[in-house]
């Protein structure tokens, strides 16, 4: 994923900064409420657009690369419920704290999930920087 | 699924870069196939086949357990 990298990853930060952007409105602003609902979905908008690089990056890419995604993607899925599960049964024996337990708080887990599956998946099929010609 | 491309490739002084080039993926694919960390798509294989000359049962060959 080269050419295509170079877009996909300027929308990823567009999504991160408009996110940040407006939970820092709704958090310190005040607002109406249907304001404060339409900055919401609209923050999703340039989400939205990386979502469709991506997809049509990994699409683009050669068939190993794409493998190497569909790995990742596989173990971030399942990784990330696994989570989701968990948190869900240790929320009913003692309750977690809102301030540190909320939605934003689980986001990075996604992530990291996601990234960890990455680094197995290029481990496997021997994908580095510094793998050398075979020659 | 074991594969002769090192081989082949050596008779046609081709560097994986090159050989690549000519199959449309990337040198890591070539090095991850001939290293046996991957296995080619049927359309890859027959791609492979065609640059060297050779039937691709000639390059790709069933190991036991396959």
């Amino acid at each position: 994923m080269t050419a295509q990298n170079n877009g996909t990853a300027t929308w990823a930060l567009v999504s991160l900064v408009a996110w940040l952007a407006s939970r820092i409105y709704l958090m310190e602003f005040d607002y109406p409420k249907p304001l404060g609902y339409s900055i919401a979905l609209l923050t999703l908008v340039p989400f939205l657009v990386f979502l469709f690089r991506f997809f049509k990056a990994v699409r683009s890419v050669d068939e190993l690369e794409r493998q190497v995604q569909l790995e990742a993607l596989a173990l971030a899925f399942p990784l990330t419920v696994l989570g989701l599960l968990l948190l869900s049964l240790l929320q009913m024996v003692a309750p977690l704290n809102a301030e540190n337990w909320s939605y934003r708080h689980l986001l990075p887990m996604v992530f990291i999930a996601y990234l960890f599956g990455l680094m197995l998946a290029k481990r496997r099929y021997g994908l580095s920087e510094t793998a050398a010609e075979n020659d | 699924m074991k594969n002769s491309i090192k081989v082949e490739r050596a008779k046609k002084d081709m560097t994986q870069g090159e050989l690549a080039e000519q199959t449309g993926v990337s040198r890591q694919t070539i090095n991850a196939i001939e290293a046996g960390k991957f296995v080619p798509s049927t359309l890859l294989a027959l791609k492979i086949a065609r640059v060297f000359g050779a039937p691709v049962e000639a390059i790709f060959e069933l190991e036991e357990g396959d």
